[in-house]
């Protein structure tokens, strides 16, 4: 069976919350990961993600229908500029959520293997740690602790690049 | 609540990272540290993250002694985000320091001070300005006539190590051909100067400082000096240096370009910009064209400059191909220019907002790429910043001289002595076998501002 031939055949998602998400196979071809399912005809009408919440899935879905309708930039060379932009500013508007569902959204993003949604949230993860300390950085990401430079060693890395602490 | 975000997506997280924070986050834990260092994160961290600037830097009229340095980013707001610089305080020891090229964005400073009592050792800064650190080389015998020395530098692209060439032509010591061409290599990686005895430049060679580096070459302008023989009188083309085998190559230029014109070489992106004046019916016209792939043959006329104003002087190029310009008013203060891009389609001319003493600009010919640093090829980030640390403690010992351990005063009197003795015996040396030194060149610019006058009087007579 070709895979072409179905662009209007639907997918349904289950959350690990039991929800179900009925979304157009186009909108679930965003993540490469349903795609690879679907090729290789391991994908049964209901693909269930047990680790991905409700909340977290409606809103990747959310982006998966934004960027599946958008045109794609490898279409054709003259992609309508005001596109471009409206999809930037969806992006922007997507990413202004609290930092647990960023995580969230990024975990379930790399699962489902979302490239563009993997580089948007580390962008803004990148973006509301950049004025953090290194002990903010240490707790947000939750970095083991057996991982800590030593105190010498902390007082050294300090000194080699004094300029960045100015 | 989230699981702990996998280090492949920290990693993710961290290229994304401005540098300042990035260099404060080594100390998150001993995993970004190691990461953060690794040469393999450099290099891809340097594709993302390229800001454009343009270095100029130039005399201004309130302070003549000192060099001024600007970086200007080079995109769409160009030339509304001017900002100082401050070089290195190893640039600010130098007598004389000019911007000898850029490459990868690195940064190459060389003192040019030529003074007829100078040692024969003199100092190469490069720069690194993202990570704000600099290196100081010793350039080992270098002679004190203008023209008679060059001094190359370029970011070998394989290995990421900057190279410094310096040709030295002793002309002293006979007639044409007999005397000595140097050529000399450093290796950043290695910290040694090694004599090259292949492939050198012919002796008769004369380079222009001015170097522009594309891909795994060097270019400089170059002449032949033997103005006696018609079928070199005048003679240009241009001389390239291979970054990986070391070789120099002379590149011919056709003919409309090889004699009686004045060329200048930039680059504009990947390609090297030509920019021949020539003159046509007693008026000077100046056009840029462009040489692709290292080859001479493909040179292309982009476009003529046109200007009612005849006195400018292209010094570089943005990236998208404007030229840059120092402009003088006829009826400005003499002594002070303004540098102006000028837009080939509309002939617009547009002031930069930069103003200094004439002929004191010195640009880079590529963009500095700030944000951008180079693995030094000792897979080392932070190597820089400890070579220079060493070059510091050491002048230090020689300038201070005043240390109360004894053994340290005598090994310092006595390379003091060493120092002393050596630079008479050079003066003596110098005294006998060197020719008499040169005189400045009179400036292009008031040659032709002559030569002008002169075209506009003809007329009338």
């Amino acid at each position: 069976m070709s895979t072409s031939s179905s662009s209007s055949k639907k997918i349904v998602l289950k959350s690990a919350d039991n929800e179900t998400f009925e979304i157009d196979e186009i909108v679930a071809l965003e993540s490469q990961a349903i795609k690879n399912m679907i090729e290789d005809e391991c994908a049964d009408n209901v693909i269930p993600l047990g680790n991905i919440d409700s909340k977290t899935l409606s809103k990747i879905i959310e982006y998966c229908k934004k960027h599946a309708e958008s045109p794609k930039k490898d279409d054709n060379a003259d992609i309508d500029e005001k596109a471009v932009e409206d999809l930037k500013s969806f992006d922007a508007e997507f990413a202004k959520v609290d930092m647990p569902l960023i995580q969230d959204i990024l975990m379930a993003a790399n699962f489902l293997n979302i490239d563009n949604l993997i580089g948007l949230m580390c962008r803004t993860i990148a973006d509301r740690i950049k004025g953090k300390t290194p002990e903010e950085i240490r707790k947000i990401l939750n970095i083991n602790k057996n991982d800590l430079l030593s105190p010498e060693q902390e007082a050294k890395a300090r000194e080699e690049n004094s300029w960045a602490f100015d | 609540m989230s699981d702990n975000i996998p280090f492949d997506l920290q990693a993710e997280i961290m290229k994304r990272l401005p540098i300042k924070p990035l260099i404060q986050f080594r100390s998150v834990s001993k995993t970004w540290k190691l990461f953060i260092d690794s040469s393999k994160f450099i290099n891809n961290y340097h594709r993302i993250h390229q800001h454009h600037h343009l270095l100029v830097s130039y005399t201004n009229p309130e302070n003549k002694s000192v060099q001024k340095y600007v970086s200007i980013v080079d995109d769409d707001t160009f030339p509304e985000q001017k900002c100082a610089l401050n070089v290195p305080s190893s640039v600010t020891l130098l007598n004389e320091p000019t911007i000898v090229g850029v490459s990868q964005g690195l940064v190459c400073f060389f003192d040019t001070l030529e003074r007829s009592d100078d040692s024969r050792t003199k100092t190469a800064v490069i720069w690194n300005p993202t990570i704000r650190k600099s290196v100081s080389v010793s350039v080992p015998n270098v002679l004190a006539i203008p023209y008679y020395n060059v001094l190359g530098f370029g970011v070998t692209p394989d290995t990421c190590d900057p190279k410094l060439v310096k040709v030295s032509f002793d002309r002293s010591l006979g007639a044409w051909g007999d005397y000595d061409t140097v050529v000399e290599v450093f290796t950043l990686s290695t910290k040694a100067w090694k004599r090259l005895t292949t492939n050198l430049p012919r002796n008769s060679t004369a380079f222009e400082g001015n170097q522009v580096v594309i891909d795994r070459f060097i270019y400089w302008r170059a002449w032949d000096l033997r103005f006696e023989d018609p079928r070199y009188d005048g003679l240009e083309y241009i001389m390239s240096f291979d970054l990986v085998t070391e070789e120099f190559k002379e590149l011919d230029l056709p003919d409309s370009f090889a004699r009686n014109n004045r060329l200048f070489m930039s680059k504009v992106r990947e390609s090297l910009a030509v920019v021949q004046a020539k003159v046509v019916d007693m008026k000077e016209v100046v056009s840029v064209w462009m040489m692709e792939h290292g080859d001479p043959k493909s040179l292309t006329k982009k476009f003529t400059i046109n200007t009612t104003n005849e006195l400018f002087e292209v010094h570089g190029f943005r990236k998208s191909g404007e030229p840059l310009m120092e402009m003088t008013e006829d009826d400005a203060e003499p002594e002070l220019d303004d540098l102006c891009v000028y837009e080939p389609y509309s002939g617009h001319m547009k002031s930069v907002g930069i103003t200094a003493i004439e002929y004191s600009w010195n640009m880079s010919k590529d963009n500095v790429n700030i944000a951008k640093s180079v693995d030094l090829g000792t897979n080392d980030f932070w190597y820089l910043e400890h070579a220079s640390k060493q070059q510091f403690a050491n002048k230090n010992v020689e300038a201070t001289g005043i240390n109360p351990g004894l053994i340290v005063l005598l090994v310092v009197g006595g390379l003091l002595i060493t120092f002393l003795v050596g630079n008479y015996v050079l003066y003596m040396y110098a005294q006998k076998t060197l020719p008499p030194r040169k005189k400045k060149p009179v400036s292009k610019k008031k040659l032709k501002r002559e030569k002008l006058k002169q075209g506009v009087a003809a007329p009338g007579e």
